[in-house]
Formats: C-alpha cells, structure tokens, sequence
C-alpha cells in the first residue's frame, strides 16, 4: 500500500506496542521511548530465551536530526518489517457483535423506506443478530510479476448472501467483544458450505477481473518460446523433440505461467444486529450497517411478546430445537454448551 | 507467433489456475482451541498486511527500502544503475547480460535486482556463481549494502537448504554437485564474470544452461575479446534464438572473426538483451590529481641500492650458470627498491641456500642493509602526513617487510596504523576496513597489494604508493581502491620514487608512454588486455640487466617506451572495429 505517511506509521506503531503490552512513552509527539520484549532466535534456545530491548523511534527524517541514535521507522524500514512480523502471531480470529443505537437504526430505515415508516410515531422493534462470517483475503497474482489485492469479504451464515468490502464496513462501527446477549438468528449454512461460497465468489470476480496481465504473460511467453523454437529449428530441424528445447521451454512456461493464490488472512464472526420493524404494510427486517430492507419470513415476524421488553424470548420459544451460532465455533449443537461460559467477553484476550 | 506452433501452450495449460489457501481444517481448530483476539489486533493485523503488501509497479522498492542502510554505508545509487535495473525488471523480464565497463558498479546493479525481485515477492531461490576469489567479495557486498545473507555454498546441503547461495563456478561444475543444482529449480541465477561460459564445449558453460531458472543475469565487463562468436555464445546461452542459429548470425553479421556487418542491426538485437553503460559525460568519477614525489636516497642507501643492483645484474646474465632462481633475482630488485627491510629477508634466504663464494657476496649485502639507519621514503610520509590533518590515508607496499617498518615507525612518531595483508582472514579483513572507516583514532591504513585486492575505500580520498609495482595494471588497482564510483572527492595519488634508481625510468615510461594518470585504465579494454597478457615486467627487468651504465639504461627504458607505444596503437586499431559495436551500446 502506497503512500503512507510518517503520521499513519506512526499510528501503527503506537497501536502494535499497545496491545503487544509494551511499555512506552510518547515525547512531543516525535519520539515513541518503548521497552519490549524479545525473543533470541528460537533456533538457539529452546524454549526461546526473551530479553527486554528499548527502542527509540522516530518518524520523520527531521525528527531523526534532533533525536540523535534514534531508529527512523517508515515504510520498508527493517523496523517497520520487524512489527509487521510480530502482529502476525496476533489478530488471526476475533468474535464480535456490532453495537448499533435502535434510535439511530430507526432513523435510519425511516430514510431508506419513508414509505414505510409511520410519521411521528415512535416504532415497535424487536432486535436480532445474525452471524456472520468475515474473511480478509489477499489475492495475489502472479506472472513474471506479482500483484497483490486486499478484499473483504463477509458472509450471512444464515441466508449465505455475501457481502464485499465489509471489513471496511465493519471498521467505522462501534464493537462488542463477544456474542450477543439477545436473540440469535439460526446458523443455517454450515462452514464447508459457507467456505465454498466464498470461494465460489472470488472464483467469479477474479475470472471477471481485468486479464491483461495474464494476457500481457502470455504475449511474452509466446514470444520467447517462438524464438527459441526458430533456434532449435535453425539447429537441428526438429526442434519439438529436442529435450534441450523442451527443457528451455518448460523454464520459460515456469517464468510466465499465471496463477492466482487466495490466502485468507483472519477470519470473523461477526453477529450484526437487525432490526424488526411492524408496519401498517407488514413486519419489515432492517440491517442498519448494510442499509438493506427485506420483508421479513414467517419465521421472523416478531410477536408481542418479542418486542423491545423481552428480547430473544419469543423467537427462543417459537424456535426450540434450532442450532444457535455457537456451533460455529464449536461445532457442537448450542444446547449442550454453558454459551455464556464458553464464548464470552471474558474468554476474548481483550 | 500462431498459437498453433506453440508446444507447450495450450490455452487450457495457460489459463490461470487459483489456489485457495484457507484451510477449514485450521480454522476449526483455531475456533476450537477458542483462540479469539481483540478487534484492535484483528484489524492491526489487516493493516500490519497491508504494509507488507508488495506492488508490482514501474518504480522500484529497492530505493526506498534501503534508503536509510545506503546512507550509513555511503552507498548513491547512480542514475544509470537504478536505469538499468528499471529496464532488467520492467522491459527485459529478468534476462539481461549486464556489461558495463569495469567500475561502475554491475555487482551493485545485480545486488538491486536481486533486492528489488525478493521484495516484489516474485524471487525467492537465488544462486550466485561466480570465481572462488570473488565469493566472499560478493557475500560482503550483499550483506552491506543489501541487507541480503548470503551462504557461501561448499556442497549440496548447503543448496537445498538455503534459499541466497553463493557459489564458485570450480564447485557447481564437479559432477555431482553439477547434477545436483542443475535439479534444483532456481527463481534467479546470477553469474558473475560470465565471460568464463563463452565456450560452449566448457563445463561452466554445460552447467549454467542446464540450470533450471526462471530469471538469468549474466556479468561481464568483456562480453567478447578475441572472436564474435564468444558474444554468440553468450548471448545465446541468455536468450536462444536472439540471434538465430551460429550459421545465420555468421552470414548476416561477421565479416571476419572480429569485423561485423550489418552492424545498426546486430546492435539492436544486442540492446535487446544487453545493457552496457561506459563512463562518458553522464558517467563520471572526480578527477585524481597525481603528484610524483622524487626523494635523494642517503649516501648508505644509495650505496647499498646499487650493490644490490649489480648483484642481481651479474646474477641474472648468467642465466643458466646463475646461482640464484631469475623469479628470485626480479623479487629482490623490486625489494630494494620498496625498502632494505624488503631486501634483507630474500637476501637472508638467499645466504642460507647457496655456497660459500655467493654466500659472502650476500653477506657483505645483508651487513649493508643492516647498517643503514636512515629512510629517506618514510621520512617523506611523515612530512605528507603532517600535512593532511585528519584526512583518511591508505599506504600501498606491495611487501609486508616494508609494510611492518612503516607500521612501527608511525607507532614511533604517534600514528597509529592499521595493518591490511593478505595473510589476514576474512573477517579479520572486514574489521580492519570497519575500524578505518569508523574509529577516528587510526588515520593510516599500511595495505600490501595482496590484501587490498578488491577492497573498496570511496570514504578514503589520499592514497600513497609507497613503491610501485612494475604492472601498471596493478597500479590501477590499487588506485581503484579508492578511484571508483561512489568517491566524491577529488582523489589525490602521492608517487614516492628514489631518484637514480630503476623507479624513476619506470614512472617516466608509465606517465609518458602508457599516459596511465590521463586516463582511468578500467575503461579500456585493449590497455587491460595488453598489459594482463604482454610480459611487461620481464621487459623492464631485460633493460635493466642488460644496461651497463645510466645512460644505457635510460636509452633502453625510452625504446622500450616507444615500443609500447606503438604496440598498444596497434591492438587498439586491432580491435576497433568490433569494440565499437559495443561501446555505442549504451
């Protein structure tokens, strides 16, 4: 990624020492002072010895002129890559709720369906959370040359529509470690489906992507194999039996063969509230971070008692035997785990 | 091209196949093992990739990513070398032969590419092959200026194991090891002086084209001497076909062996495959300003420069009679005139091994030696280095004797020196260039000729050749040690010659014939390859013993000088003809 500034680096670091634990300290907003801990290679010691190193670091050239023995950290510096390395044994998988304001969310569906709202009056919700799995890929593309490209995807685990860039989504939005304590839509897709999904997603959009640098790979490849076939031609006239041709093009095949690698880089379980609205004209699901408005199923229509006051009981007794999200992550059906215990705030590192 | 033709391509074969990483598998345990992180590490995570994100742009990374490391080891990237990575990576696909002149930095241009290919995550299994006198060379100039870590490589383990191997060309071709590597698929092969594959009947040349890679550079500041079907070769060992077949290129291109035809063509197909930058006006290192310090011997030193002189003399015209080994006899007069301490120890060898006639002659020699007490050269380097206060200074011997009376006579006068020879190891080499540079206590580096080869000192701008070698070729090196791209000063050369001995005729020849201080010797090729093949100092050494008096001397070292001359006018007209399709290359 282009273009980072010395303030967003900056940024970055202060947020890696902080939830690395590390000891640090901030002067004049130029120089970060931090105590860490570091491993001596693993390969030596076993287990890995740690020592405490202090770092001075500085973000801009100017900076580094007044705080001489400082480390300049900026993009590509060693510094940088050694944080970067580090966050990569954190941050795999995270379980949160989206936390979103009924009245802000009821403000907003008056907006995208004025149609629907009742002016003035106030609006009888009740309040579910559906699952959602979220994937940071990195797609990578590779010919002679490599490309790299960040997409996000999110997908509902109980009706398997996929969202696209919703991390960046998610980002702006206030979250809650942990599960919801109110109703819990059903897990419908289970993960080997929800997995091929997702891949059957990227499958298309990669297909429908731009090709010319597929198509720019192949132009070279044909042309040094073309010149290589006149040389074994000119040769010894029988260039396609040549193993020495044969050979020398396989290597060339190798240099500008493309190929596309989609590596997930952490996963999400994300339970989005949504909101049900009864109007005049029927009961109406709300998803305030999608901005999405569906008619809602039989299954959902709230009943009184599912109403703001109670949240969670009705769809709870209308819905005994349903598997909840919980099996998600344990893979074994929600009655026979104490919920609370095992996926809760408590149980996130935060 | 038809589609049809192609063997291997077929649109099935071509299309881009995805692989999908992710791992439900894992992700199950991960969720298992309940191994939940906060939302701040989730999304600095996603960031922390981002950061590491590689881009496939026209600019290259290798700039900025080492910016910080060329400041501290005082490394500018010239304009043509970052130009000529650019044109490596962006046009050529990887496969180039890099040729510029000697000096300007093709190990630097290589060590970029390679850089930049590892960064863009398109390279991860590199070998380097290059001469075994080069390897650690090449080790220390990747882990410098690169930040790159090289393994020099002894045998197979080593290759399979490591991901940046360096290895010399003698190792990879022993059979086994040849098989082995050539099984091994590589992303980028570098060969370093690969004017050593020129013959395809060679081993080294069998065993670079049947190495698997997938990008190639191939290094050479003489992509062909003699014959253009050494640059045929070559440049059909990087890109088969790029000049058809031997056949075809000699019909369309070669007059003879050295004249081209059709040459605006032959060029363009060379430029597609070969950068060659030459200093020139875009090019160009500070001037070197050399001064020709003449200096009285004492009478004693005097005295004793011509018993030597007549010893050797006498013992050199009888030839097969002689008692002493001729090699032996050249060694010693170039000894004395580096300095007695230099003399005494061949003289003392000399004693020990011959019978009692000789052995007297050498004794009265070694007594003269021993009594003198003053060094009119050293006294001089003491007034020289009075002068340049805290500048950086490298002394030249080319023997150790010398070099260890130098050492201890600054010790004495409150200089402290560092000693630089090639009986040091290598890391012991390293330091010593280390503490140069650095420690502000040790102003003077002593280096004989062995140790200094190859070394680079840019930060260092005063050099004094305490005695010349009688190749002028290795007196180009020397000054290269610090006459080379990235000096930015001007460079000054302090000559030390006794007058009245064989080293005044010598500079004479060496300033007037072969004009050596005009012009930087790298840059010609017929000069290099005429004083790398020519007997140049068994030529002085037969004026000198052939001469009967001073004036003899002086009239034989001037028709050796014409001589020279008119040798060196002749190769240059020789070669100008196929020289010139490469020096309008750039």
């Amino acid at each position: 990624m282009a273009g980072e500034n010395a303030m967003d680096i900056r940024g970055f670091v202060l947020e890696a020492l902080e939830i690395s634990g590390a000891a640090f300290r901030e002067v004049k907003e130029d120089l970060i002072m931090a105590e860490v801990t570091v491993e001596i290679p693993p390969l030596f010691f076993d287990p890995p010895r740690l020592k405490k190193q202090t770092l001075n670091l500085v973000f801009d050239p100017e900076a580094a002129g007044r705080y001489p023995g400082a480390e300049l950290v900026t993009r590509n510096s060693p510094r940088l890559q050694w944080f970067v390395a580090g966050l990569k044994k954190r941050g795999r998988l995270t379980l949160q709720t989206l936390v979103y304001d009924p009245a802000v969310a009821g403000e907003k569906f008056r907006t995208c369906r004025p149609d629907l709202s009742t002016g003035g009056s106030h609006l009888e919700y009740s309040e579910i959370f559906r699952p959602w799995l979220l994937v940071n890929y990195v797609v990578a593309r590779y010919a002679d040359r490599l490309w790299e490209e960040p997409i996000s995807l999110g997908i509902d685990m109980s009706s398997g529509r996929i969202h696209e860039g919703f991390f960046a989504l998610l980002k702006k939005a206030g979250m809650r470690p942990g599960v919801p304590s109110g109703q819990i839509a059903r897990q419908v897709i289970p993960l080997e489906k929800a997995f091929a999904l997702l891949r059957g997603f990227l499958a298309k959009k990669i297909a429908a992507a731009d090709r010319s640098w597929y198509e720019n790979a192949r132009r070279c490849y044909e042309e040094e194999l073309f010149c290589l076939y006149r040389y074994y031609h000119e040769k010894t006239g029988v260039s396609s039996l040549n193993p020495e041709f044969i050979r020398k093009a396989k290597e060339l095949h190798e240099q500008f063969r493309p190929r596309v690698e989609v590596r997930p880089v952490n996963f999400g379980l994300i339970y989005l509230p949504e909101f049900l609205y009864t109007t005049k004209k029927g009961a109406f699901c709300f998803c305030p971070l999608l901005e999405q408005v569906r008619a809602c199923t039989r299954e959902e229509i709230p009943s009184e008692e599912s109403t703001k006051e109670i949240p969670g009981k009705a769809y709870a007794e209308k819905n005994p035997g349903e598997k909840s999200s919980e099996e998600i992550h344990s893979g074994k059906p929600a009655g026979e785990i104490p919920s609370k215990e095992f996926i809760s705030p408590h149980s996130d590192k935060g | 091209m038809e589609k049809r033709l192609s063997v291997l391509c077929t649109d099935d074969e071509f299309n881009p196949a995805i692989h999908f990483l992710d791992d439900l598998a894992l992700f199950q345990e991960e969720v298992a093992n309940n191994a939940w992180d906060t939302w701040q590490a989730f999304a600095l995570r996603l960031r922390a990739e981002e950061l590491a994100q590689r881009e496939a742009g026209e600019e290259l990374l290798v700039l900025t990513e080492l910016k910080e490391r060329w400041e501290q080891v005082g490394l500018i990237p010239y304009e043509h070398q970052i130009a000529t990575v650019k044109r490596v990576i962006n046009e050529m696909h990887g496969r180039a032969i890099l040729a510029d002149e000697v000096g300007l930095g093709k190990t630097i241009e290589a060590g970029m590419i390679i850089k930049e290919y590892i960064l863009r995550g398109v390279v991860k299994k590199v070998l380097i092959l290059t001469p075994a006198s080069l390897c650690r060379q090449w080790a220390a100039e990747l882990s410098q200026k690169f930040a790159l870590y090289p393994v020099i490589a002894r045998g197979p383990m080593d290759w399979k194991r490591y991901d940046l191997i360096i290895c010399s060309l003698d190792t990879a071709k022993q059979a086994g090891n040849r098989r082995e590597l050539q099984a091994i698929p590589f992303d980028l092969v570098v060969v370093g002086e690969a004017h050593k594959l020129k013959n395809p009947a060679t081993l080294n040349h069998r065993l670079v084209s049947g190495l698997k890679k997938r990008f190639f550079l191939l290094l050479t500041a003489t992509p062909f001497q003699n014959d253009l079907k050494e640059l045929f070769n070559l440049i059909s060992l990087l890109r088969p076909g790029q000049l058809g077949s031997y056949r075809a290129f000699r019909r369309r291109f070669m007059k003879d062996k050295r004249e081209t035809q059709n040459t605006a063509e032959l060029r363009s197909l060379l430029q597609e495959v070969m950068i060659r930058n030459r200093r020139g006006p875009r090019i160009q290192l500070p001037p070197r300003r050399v001064a020709t310090l003449p200096l009285l011997p004492s009478p004693a030193e005097k005295e004793f420069y011509h018993a030597v002189t007549d010893f050797v003399r006498r013992e050199y015209r009888r030839q097969q009679q002689a008692a002493v080994n001729p090699l032996t006899l050249l060694t010693l007069q170039r000894e004395v005139c580096s300095s007695s301490f230099a003399a005494a120890g061949t003289l003392y060898k000399l004693c020990t091994k011959s019978g009692d006639a000789d052995g007297a002659r050498i004794v009265t020699l070694l007594e003269k030696a021993a009594a003198l007490k003053e060094n009119a050269k050293m006294n001089l380097v003491e007034a020289i280095l009075s002068q340049l206060d805290k500048e950086k200074v490298l002394i030249f011997t080319e023997f150790r004797a010398t070099q260890q009376y130098i050492g201890s006579r600054l010790q004495k006068k409150g200089i402290p020196a560092l000693n630089f020879d090639g009986t040091m190891s290598a890391s012991k080499k390293d330091f010593t260039i280390h503490r140069f540079r650095t420690d502000p206590r040790y102003p003077v580096l002593v280096c004989t000729e062995a140790g200094g080869e190859g070394i680079n000192l840019q930060f260092c701008r005063t050099m004094i050749n305490y005695d010349l070698p009688w190749n002028p070729m290795r007196l180009e090196q020397r000054i290269g040690r610090l006459h080379r791209l990235g000096q930015t000063r001007e460079v000054y050369v302090y000559n030390l010659v006794t007058a009245g001995t064989i080293e005044e005729y010598l500079l004479q020849l060496l300033i007037e014939k072969v004009r050596l201080f005009d012009r930087v010797i790298g840059s010609s090729h017929q000069i290099i390859d005429y004083f790398t093949k020519s007997s140049f100092e068994a030529r002085v050494m037969e004026a000198l013993v052939n001469a009967e008096n001073d004036t003899e001397l002086r009239e034989r070292f001037t028709a050796l000088g014409a001589a020279i001359e008119e040798e060196l006018r002749r190769a240059q007209a020789d070669r100008a003809a196929g020289f010139a399709l490469l020096e309008e290359l750039d």
